[in-house]
């Protein structure tokens, strides 16, 4: 099967008076038709700047440095004007996080449905509307009651709902979802949760998922791809990443979440902190922490196959093992 | 409920600067009303003591009368409308407001609705644009205009564009060979006569303004709304307006509405320059000629103007913006 989305070698810097920070570093992936895909990383490690780039809209004083990025055929960091901003929305939407003020506070529910619409060549309002208050309800939220109310009057749930339609409204191909339940309530977490899983069923929709929450991609998530300091540590399908993980960093991010069954001591933090991305040491970025780390390993280890969809950017990749110490 | 409760404060803040400066005023040393006995002796030939009396019963003012009684006629006064009466007209200060008013109102309404978009304009142009020529010029005309009193722009305009090169009046709102009433004649020579004192305030005050809607505009473009709108693929010039401009518009709108309340006190400076029949010039010849019914009058409509305009900002704002409602 061909890939929808392709990312090959993708570079983000971000110029700054300290020095140039590079928050995603030779990235490259590949996201399949109907497929869930997560990008699994700590805060920082690139994965909302990645979120971005694929949108051909990193803010400044942030640049795509070099990289490729092809949707559908479609060479994306080459878009331009109306090109661009057809593209954006109509063949990939986003759903920021749930902490962001995503919606204007001056504009009610309905005008950013409308709004989106008439931007993107929908002058039937009616349709429109129509359509909206599928996709409202889809979410489970009432479109009498949300489409008359002001952001604010609306919980943080209930807006990021309504996000969710909103980024369903010109049926895109692929929606990214930048931590769509982090900040939210453990009880709303799930509910959205089900409420994507629902709508991917329903739209056969592509969902490009980055989350911090292993227990959100065990859940959810086909294929998992994991980062670290802006860099792809390894990519797999979920039962590789869960049974069979070959990265120290992966098999870390699993012993640091709490299982809900086991004790809560048994929870191992990775020790250490990420480095710092403006000049980082050559090599592995993991190096510092990794309990496998050797001299090897200052040179950079570049993302290889291991096996059939199972990529590691690791020297030591057969050496790890599922309970193998960190450090 | 609330919308009551913001009229009563009104009202009472009203009614402190009106004791306040009733007590001011009369407690500066008064003898206009001597004056005036006086021009009366010499025009009518009749003895001081009459001039007096005559004089006391025309102003409604018995110095003998305790201090507390007068204040209460004042008020009283004031409840039915009756600003007072002015020494130096010898006419009621509601005459002079009437005649008065409607010059102070189309200059300055004329020039805060044109420094005001205009500024607003360019201040959203260039938070928009960061490095554009445009910052750097907007940036040093605001601290030009923003050190030079507002007199010394007015007297510029007048030696260059009226006494030199001649292309406007020196003084008054028109013409006064033009008969005034609704014909084209008096109302070219209306505007005619506005150009300078209205460039004089617009000038002065554009700057100010573009200043204050770049900063507002620089912090709502750092915001998720704003990357949300360019991620929805929504163009440019509706962002710009509906999602950067609307919000940003917001702080300013309070500056706005008192700019327009201190306006009826009208720019005393720039009238007298100008010799501009509005409310300020008749400030100054009241605080110039000791008329201190005449000044406790305009103080009393400036204060009540700004207050009613801070009133109207308070409840414009929440229509503005729906996160704010007027607490119970």
């Amino acid at each position: 099967m061909k890939p929808l989305l392709r990312v090959r070698d993708l570079v983000v810097e971000f110029h700054l008076d300290r020095g140039t920070l590079r928050a995603v570093n030779r990235v490259s992936l590949d996201v399949y038709p109907g497929e869930i895909m997560a990008i699994v990383g700590e805060s920082g490690s690139g994965k909302s700047t990645l979120a971005f780039a694929l949108l051909n809209l990193v803010p400044p004083p942030g640049r795509i440095v070099e990289g490729q990025v092809s949707f559908n055929g479609t060479d994306v960091l080459a878009l331009r004007g109306d090109a661009l901003r057809q593209y954006r929305w109509r063949e990939v939407a986003m759903v920021f996080q749930a902490a962001q003020n995503v919606l204007n506070p001056v504009m009610r529910v309905v005008d950013h449905f409308l709004d989106t619409a008439r931007d993107h060549g929908l002058t039937n309002e009616g349709e429109v509307l129509a359509w909206a208050e599928e996709l409202l309800r889809m979410v489970r939220l009432e479109p009498a009651r949300v489409f008359s109310a002001y952001p604010h009057e609306l919980s943080g749930g209930m807006r990021q709902r309504v996000v969710i339609a909103l980024s369903l409204l010109l049926k895109p191909r692929m929606v990214i979802l930048d931590e769509p339940t982090t900040a939210l309530d453990v009880v709303t977490q799930a509910y959205i949760m089900d409420i994507l899983n629902e709508i991917r069923r329903e739209m056969n929709l592509t969902m490009l998922l980055l989350t911090h929450d292993m227990s959100v991609v065990a859940k959810i998530a086909d294929r998992v791809g994991v980062m670290y300091a802006g860099q792809v540590m390894e990519i797999a399908d979920v039962d590789s990443i869960f049974y069979r993980p070959r990265h120290p960093y992966t098999v870390g991010l699993i012993h640091a979440a709490p299982s809900l069954l086991g004790d809560l001591d048994r929870k191992q933090p990775i020790p250490g902190s990420p480095p710092d991305l403006i000049n980082p040491p050559p090599g592995c970025p993991f190096r510092p922490r990794c309990g496998y780390a050797s001299a090897r390993c200052e040179e950079d280890p570049g993302l290889h196959v291991i096996a059939d969809g199972h990529w590691v950017a690791c020297h030591h990749w057969e050496q790890v093992t599922h309970h193998a110490p960190v450090s | 409920m609330a919308v009551l409760k913001r009229i009563a404060v009104a009202l009472v803040t009203l009614f402190f600067v009106t004791t306040l400066t009733f007590f001011v005023v009369r407690n500066t040393p008064g003898d206009a009303l001597q004056v005036w006995a006086l021009e009366i002796v010499q025009t009518y030939g009749i003895s001081m003591e009459d001039a007096m009396k005559q004089v006391r019963a025309m102003y409604g003012y018995d110095p003998d009368e305790p201090v507390l009684s007068q204040y209460i006629r004042y008020v009283k006064g004031l409840a039915r409308g009756n600003l007072g009466t002015s020494i130096l007209y010898k006419s009621s200060v509601n005459e002079i407001v009437f005649q008065a008013l409607p010059w102070t109102v189309f200059i300055l309404s004329t020039s805060l609705v044109l420094s005001f978009s205009i500024g607003a304009l360019l201040g959203m142009a260039i938070a928009w644009k960061r490095k554009t020529v445009l910052d750097p010029i907007i940036t040093g005309y605001a601290a030009i205009t923003g050190a030079t009193p507002d007199y010394i722009t007015a007297l510029i305009l007048l030696i260059i564009f009226a006494i030199n090169l001649k292309w406007f009046p020196l003084k008054g709102a028109y013409d006064p060979a033009v008969k005034p009433g609704f014909t084209w004649e008096f109302i070219k020579s209306v505007l005619y006569h506005g150009v300078l004192p209205i460039a004089a305030y617009t000038f002065e005050n554009t700057a100010a303004w573009a200043l204050a809607m770049k900063g507002s505009a620089v912090s709502v473009l750092g915001e998720d709304y704003i990357m949300a709108a360019w991620a929805r693929g929504l163009k440019e010039r509706r962002i710009m307006t509906r999602y950067m401009g609307r919000n940003a518009m917001l702080p300013l709108v309070t500056g706005l509405a008192i700019a327009f309340g201190s306006m009826m006190g009208g720019s005393v400076l720039i009238e007298t320059i100008f010799n501009y029949p509005g409310i300020g010039w008749f400030f100054n010849q009241a605080v110039a000629r000791r008329d201190y019914g005449l000044m406790q009058g305009l103080f009393f409509l400036t204060a009540a103007a700004v207050i009613l305009a801070n009133l109207i900002a308070d409840l414009l704002y929440t229509r503005l913006d729906p996160r704010i409602r007027l607490e119970e």
